[in-house]
Order: structure tokens, then sequence, then C-alpha cells
């Protein structure tokens, strides 16, 4: 065994001993040693680690200052040149998970390793998980006893730099990433001996979780659509011929919008649909059967809708990363309110 | 609104109003064994009855076909 890790703790206002919801606004400091949490999280490091510092800052300082507070704080850090950083456990106190996953990220972008200890249920996890190591916690400080030493056994297996095994296995939330490795048995034995305990009842663990996608509460009906600002919308991939965005024909990361102002139909030639896993001739032959102005232009002068918004948004929904196609389509809301759209077509392929 | 032929992906995704067109997966909105006249005046037969149902209240993911929306 080598000398012990050192590792600097961050933790809120309130596991700091500063105070609760009324010191909610205190500045980024620092103490050496361990505080609060940190004194038992020490015990459990025993001698293979050494808290040298806490870092410590107000729940809403940090997330109404973010940016200043991550910089704050990292430079607090350079004074202890620390080997990892531990934050909370946050439990499921919301401000303090986010803050912990956000120091975390900027931490890591140092090159040196961060856990964080909260609850499934704080908004931190789905937010940071990708991105960081997230140790499982219950939901109140209760639970303080009993996510201490797992906390810290992950922390020093990653301070030491040693290889990470999967998520179940380790004790982290799933991150989203897939490992190759070799089984003896092959796939179709291992499906069908699924299948068979399945039928049987007995347990069994698939080998790929379908990722749950959430629920979307459905938007109010449009109270007047022959006065509505209408847009249409694909992830088809159709995008003007040339692909001049170069838009991704799977695991998209971008979106466009591309002006429609004074076209009756999209014409053939001038548009493409990059969309990989399917045939797209059909749709490169007539752009409309993807995205159908012509139609569109003909409910828009009966006024069966209002007016149709002057470009057409698109992006591939090909092999999409959920928590990009998330972020595309918050961005695409976000852009559809500013420009006033009450109604979205969305032809999907 | 979504329209498109992969219903269950739709429902899947928590999609709310959902129009299953009778186009196919690749083009929701073309048919193309239909001159390209025919195909037009098809096309604005689904799209008219499709936006409907941005006026309609649902409360879950709702699938509503051609024959649910016209004639009613």
């Amino acid at each position: 065994m080598g000398k012990p890790l050192t590792v600097l703790h961050y933790i809120n206002q309130f596991f700091g001993g500063i105070g609760g919801e009324d010191k909610a606004d205190v500045a980024p400091m620092r103490r050496d040693g361990p505080v609060g949490p940190g004194v038992a999280l020490a015990k459990h490091f025993g001698g293979d680690a050494t808290i040298v510092g806490t870092l410590i800052c107000g729940d809403n300082f940090f997330v109404e200052h973010q940016e200043e507070a991550i910089a704050l704080l990292l430079a607090m850090a350079d004074t202890y040149g620390a080997d990892l950083l531990v934050a909370g456990p946050a439990f499921s106190s919301g401000r303090y998970g986010t803050a912990c996953g956000a120091l975390a990220v900027a931490w890591q972008k140092r090159g040196k390793p961060a856990a964080v200890a909260m609850n499934v249920n704080n908004p931190g996890v789905e937010l940071y998980r990708g991105d960081v190591y997230i140790v499982p916690t219950g939901h109140t400080a209760v639970s303080m006893s009993d996510a201490l030493p797992r906390f810290a056994a992950f922390a020093l297996k990653l301070g030491r730099g040693a290889e990470i095994g999967p998520a179940d296995a380790e004790g982290y939330f799933p991150r989203g990433v897939r490992r190759n490795l070799r089984l003896e048995q092959a796939a179709g034995e291992r499906a069908v001996e699924m299948l068979l305990a399945k039928l049987a009842g007995r347990p069994y663990r698939s080998e790929l979780v379908i990722e749950e996608f959430g629920t979307v509460p459905p938007p109010a009906p449009v109270p007047d659509l022959p006065r509505a600002l209408v847009a249409l919308v694909t992830e088809s991939g159709l995008v003007p011929f040339g692909n001049p965005d170069k838009l991704e024909t799977w695991n998209a990361s971008k979106w466009f919008k591309y002006s429609i102002a004074g076209l009756d139909d999209l014409e053939r030639g001038k548009y493409q649909a990059f969309h990989g896993g399917c045939d797209t001739a059909g749709t490169d032959d007539d752009p409309d059967r993807a995205v159908p102005l012509d139609a569109a232009r003909i409910l828009e002068k009966e006024g069966v809708i209002g007016r149709l918004y002057d470009h057409y948004y698109v992006t591939t929904g090909n092999m999409a990363n959920i928590k990009t196609m998330t972020r595309i389509g918050a961005e695409v809301a976000r852009d559809m309110k500013a420009q006033g759209i009450q109604a979205a077509i969305l032809t999907a392929t | 609104m979504t329209v498109t032929a992969l219903i269950s992906i739709a429902e899947r995704v928590g999609a709310n109003r959902i129009f299953k067109t009778e186009g196919r997966f690749h083009h929701p909105l073309g048919e193309p064994t239909l001159t390209r006249e025919a195909e037009r005046g098809w096309r604005l037969n689904l799209l008219r009855a499709a936006v409907r149902m941005l006026t309609q209240p649902v409360e879950k993911p709702t699938v509503k076909s051609l024959a649910d929306l016209v004639g009613r």
C-alpha cells in the first residue's frame, strides 16, 4: 500500500455547521481537515486516506451563482492539491445534490477523480450521473451511517485508480456506459435461459435494461387553431441538399431550422434525408412526404390553421441518445415558445 | 402532435397526441404507389384529419387514425 490519498470534501452550509435555510446564501469557504459528516467519513477511510480540507458553500449561493461558486471553490481546492474530491452525501436535497454534481464535474476537468453521494430522487442524479460517479443513499441524513461506509469504500477505490466495474456491482448509479466483455455462453443460450426463467416465474436479469422515458404532461388543446401559429417539425433528418450543417445520420447531437418562407412545397432535388437505418429514397423523391409543406400550406390558405411558422425544425431520430434527445427537445421547445408558436406537427420516422 | 406509422415507439416515449398515419414508416406522409396528384390529395386528407387532434383534450398518450377523426 502506498501513502494515504489526500481527499477534499464538499458539503453545504447545513452539514458544515454554518446554519440552515437562513444561511443558504453564504459564500464558499474552506476549513482544514474534516467537518461534520467528514469526521465520520474520515473514520471509514481509516489509514488509507486523509481528508485534508473541507469546502463549504450555501445551497442558494451555489445555484444562484454557479459559475462564481465553482471558480471560488476550485481556487480554494488549489491550496490543498488533493488527489480526490468527494461531495455530499446530499440525500434528497436538490440544490445540494446539484451543487455536488456540478462541482464534481468541474473538478474532474483537472484530470482528478470525484465521487458524489445522493438519493435516487435527487435531481442531481439525472443531471450528473452520466458524467460523475454517484453513490446511492437513503432519503435523509437518517441513512448517513448506511451511506458513509459504501461512499468511503467506493471513493477509495476510485481514488487509487483501480478499475471500476459495472454500476450494480460497484454501487453507483449507471452512467449509461456500455463495455464489451467476453462470456462463456453465447447470446442465444443466455436469451433462452432468460426466457425459460421468465416463463417459469424464476428471477432473471436482463442484460439490456431499457431506459424509462418518463412522462410528459399533455399540453392543453390549441384554443383557436384557425388563428394559431403552427410549426412543422421532423426527426426524419430532412435537410437542404448536401447537408450544409452536417446533421448526423444517427446519434444526432444537433437540430436545425430551415426557412420555408414563400415556399408552397419542398422541391425534389433541393432537400435530402440524412437518416440511417432506413431507405430515404422515397423522401428524397418528394420531401413533402416527410415534411408536408404542400398540404400544410393548403390548410393555412383554407384557414384550418392560422399561420405556418416560416421555418421547419429538424433533427435525426435514429439510434439516438435519450439524454441528447431530451436536450434537443427542450431547446426546440424553447425556440418555439420564443417565436410564439402554439402548435407543432411532428412527423416521426 | 406526432404523425407517425411507428405507434408503439411514439407511445413509449410519451408522445401525447399521436396520429396513426397510413403512410410508410420512413416517410409518414408519403405513398409512392399513387400518382403525384393523387398522393398530394391523400396527404392533404391525412394532415387535415391529423390537425384535429391539436384541438382535442387528451390525458395520456392517445392514438387516433383517419377513421377516428373524420366523420364524427
